[in-house]
């Protein structure tokens, strides 16, 4: 079995304080920090994973190159430069904040503007702030089926590690 | 580029890559050595991507800057991580770069800009600006939250200040009093609350908030509409915005309806209360008067109105009142015979008969005949109400009510109690009636008892009850009771002469003359038995009573019934034995019978048609 090893850019896109660094330091340092620290401006992330290619049943070694994007706050938007490139999206919202569940669909739009021919997946963080029926609830709230490039959401957990490789495995088996 | 323009063109943290479209190094400024451990990059000829992969992916970008097609691309505030630990950040500027050399315009170049001071710099300031906006959405969402519960509640929520000045309100309060937002806020309290002053609810909030358990308070709402609401509040103080100045927040539970059916069971409680009361009182007596008379009294305290009076129907459209309930200072109705007045006319009777009632609310207002009006102004009676007593097919007179204070708006279900009522008076009346019937009756049978048929004077029984009755009254008044036997004399012959009839007659005659010779209520005349007779006078002395005996004596004998067998006289004569005691304690009448019986033994055997008054 060959293993081919591929660069791709994928980024993290969201209001600001939802959890983005610290889904990625989960998924790449397999750590959590409580201490908020905010992303200025935009801090490059590298993780390989393995993806299997369906077609040839290969197995690559893929090189995540993951953007922590500073967050969107009520003053200054996400800077589209940043967005430039991606193959992969993962928009992230905090399940205790309605606002940055409204903005999801903002992200999204701006995401595919950009990148017409990406994918994207949606993160509710901070899961483990919510009962499970809460999160159902929410679940069918953000379901976004209609748009076939967006994977099915899922809720995620920095702090426990909830679906945190599934969202950044998924979004890979896809961008492949 | 051009060395000599690198130095003075440059600025200090400016520095540059020339890179091809391959991404090889071809040049770089002497600065750019000072990124090189940062970036990992060691020289020339090696792909830049490597080292920075923030340009991975934007190939196609690079490709348009060389075409010409696009002049620059930025990627601002680039974090680096340094082997000590430390962040740094970088704005990188890309533009095509032609090789002055070589004339290939495939060429980019980078540069980068330290912007590291100035993004630590802003790293505090940002932090706080994000930790602001977190307050801020928190706030909100709490605000956006605490407004929707308020939204939510259906009691009225008012905030007012110390002055009285309504501060805020909540859409329920907009809901219940017809109200806008605008007409309330920043308007005094006493827009909704007229009755209370400031000071009464500023002191109502200060003393609500004292107490730990706060009390609720009913106080009437008015409406936009001008209605009245009973709303039931608690107080509580809360800091306003100004350090230590308090305003009042009311809470406040409509209970208009809660009240109304509070009203409405007391209502029918009383009512319950009042028919109860009545039925009682019919249960207990069978005094037409005193049934009436409680009547009118429960009926004027369920009213609460200045007179109630039962009004009872007579012979020729006229009737009369028979009693009546009334408040202190009225003019009273009672024992008054009214004629043909509206309410009372016979020509409304049909309609009594079926029930129908006589409501005036405004005397003023309604369509009521002159002379009623005249009658009713003259007894300073507001409104009247006028309810049949219908005692089966006849109407037996009506239970009228006078308010006088003011007009009055009848409720339906005071007409409805009223005739409930009447319809167990009308049951009541009726038993009363028939129990005078039955007295009368009685009073009757009584008679009969103690009345000799014959005669027409009391019989033997009735005799020996009276004297006994007497002797123990007048032992008590130690007076004397005195008592004449008499006898007709020779009336077997009388009867053997002239038939039984004639007897009867001539005893008839005799017993007249007794009776209408007796004066004074107390005395009384008896048939003793046979044709003998005896008369009790109580408090008569013997000689009185030898007197009324001689006096009878020649009152039968002016009869001048024909005796042709008597040899006492022509005619029918009596011969009477008279006795008087004061009697004493402890005997018994039977004594003084047995004197005057023996007196008229005595008057017998002396010749008859005479008077013996016996010697004690």
């Amino acid at each position: 079995m060959n293993i081919k090893k591929i660069s791709q850019k994928i980024c993290l896109v969201g209001d600001f304080s939802v959890g983005k660094t610290s889904l990625i330091r989960r998924f790449v340092e397999r750590q959590f920090k409580d201490q908020y620290l905010s992303t200025v401006g935009v801090k490059i992330s590298r993780k390989s994973i393995e993806v299997l290619r369906q077609e040839t049943e290969e197995k690559d070694l893929l090189q995540l190159l993951i953007w922590d994007i500073e967050g969107q706050t009520k003053f200054k938007g996400i800077t589209p430069s940043y967005l430039q490139g991606a193959k992969g999206a993962v928009i992230v919202a905090d399940v205790t904040r309605a606002e940055t569940l409204a903005h999801l669909q903002d992200h999204l739009n701006l995401f595919f503007s950009i990148n017409p021919q990406g994918f994207s997946i949606v993160a509710l963080n901070k899961a483990d702030l919510l009962s499970s029926e809460e999160l159902t609830t929410l679940l069918d709230n953000h379901k976004y089926s209609h748009l076939s490039q967006v994977i099915p959401t899922y809720t995620t957990s920095a702090k426990t590690g909830k679906n945190v490789d599934q969202i950044f495995q998924t979004l890979a088996n896809k961008i492949i | 580029m051009n060395f000599a323009l690198t130095k003075p063109l440059i600025p200090k943290n400016l520095d540059y890559i020339i890179v091809n479209q391959d991404f090889l190094v071809l040049e770089t400024s002497d600065g750019v050595l000072r990124f090189a451990e940062l970036l990992g990059f060691t020289g020339l000829q090696e792909d830049l991507r490597i080292y920075l992969s923030e340009l991975v992916g934007s190939e196609n970008t690079f490709e348009t800057i060389c075409q010409g097609k696009q002049e620059n691309f930025e990627l601002k505030s680039i974090t680096k991580l340094t082997p000590q630990g430390n962040l740094v950040y970088l704005d990188l500027h890309i533009l095509k770069y032609i090789d002055s050399d070589t004339d290939d315009n495939h060429h980019l170049i980078i540069f980068f800009e330290d912007v590291t001071a100035k993004k630590q710099l802003s790293q505090e300031y940002h932090k706080l600006k994000q930790d602001c906006n977190l307050l801020v959405e928190q706030l909100s969402s709490s605000q956006a939250y605490l407004n929707t519960v308020l939204a939510s509640i259906s009691d009225i929520l008012l905030v007012i200040t110390p002055s009285g000045i309504i501060k805020d309100i909540n859409q329920a309060t907009i809901n219940l009093l017809g109200y806008g937002k605008s007409e309330l806020i920043g308007q005094s309290a006493r827009i909704i609350f007229p009755e209370q002053t400031h000071d009464f609810l500023s002191k109502l909030g200060q003393e609500s908030s004292h107490c730990s358990c706060s009390q609720a308070i009913n106080l009437l709402c008015k409406t936009k509409a001008g209605d009245k609401l009973r709303v039931s509040f608690s107080c509580f103080q809360i800091q306003s915005g100004v350090r230590n100045q308090f305003d009042f927040v009311y809470i406040g539970r409509n209970i208009t309806k809660q009240r109304e059916a509070e009203l409405f069971q007391q209502k029918q409680a009383q009512q319950q209360n009042l028919l109860r009361i009545i039925m009682q009182q019919i249960r207990q007596s069978l005094q037409l008067e005193e049934i009436l008379r409680t009547t009118v009294q429960q009926v004027r305290q369920f009213l609460n109105c200045e007179r109630v009076f039962i009004y009872r129907y007579l012979a020729h459209g006229q009737g009369r009142v028979v009693v009546e309930s009334l408040a202190e200072g009225c003019t009273s109705l009672e024992g008054q015979t009214f004629n043909r007045s509206s309410c009372l006319q016979e020509r409304y009777l049909n309609s009594y008969q079926r029930g129908v009632c006589w409501a005036i609310g405004n005397l003023i207002q309604e369509k009521i005949e002159p002379e009623h009006i005249d009658m009713l102004v003259q007894f300073q009676v507001k409104a009247e109400l006028a309810i049949p007593i219908v005692n089966g097919e006849e109407v037996w007179g009506l239970l009228v009510a006078h308010h006088c204070c003011q007009p009055r708006c009848w409720q339906p279900w005071e007409l409805d109690l009223i005739k409930q009522l009447n319809e167990e008076l009308a049951i009541a009346i009726n038993q009363a009636e028939l129990y005078q019937k039955l007295q009368d009756k009685n009073r009757e049978l009584l008679r009969l008892a103690t009345l000799d048929e014959l005669t027409q004077l009391s019989n033997r029984r009735h005799f020996n009850q009276y004297v006994y009755k007497e002797w123990r009254r007048l032992a008590r008044e130690e007076k004397s009771l005195s008592l004449i036997m008499c006898d007709v004399d020779h009336f077997k012959l009388y009867n053997d002469t002239y038939g039984h009839l004639d007897g009867d007659f001539c005893l008839q005659r005799v017993a007249s003359v007794l009776q209408t010779s007796i004066k004074r209520p107390a005395d009384l005349a008896a048939r003793y038995g046979g044709e003998e007779f005896a008369i009790i006078l109580p408090n008569t002395s013997a000689d009185g009573a030898v007197e009324l005996a001689k006096r009878i004596c020649e009152r039968v004998h002016a009869l001048q019934i024909p005796h042709e067998k008597s040899s006492a006289s022509d005619y029918v004569t009596l011969s009477m034995g008279v006795a008087s005691r004061i009697p004493q304690p402890r005997t018994e009448p039977e004594t003084l019978v047995n004197e005057a019986d023996r007196a008229l033994y005595q008057a017998k055997e002396q010749g008859r048609n005479r008077v013996i008054k016996a010697i004690i």
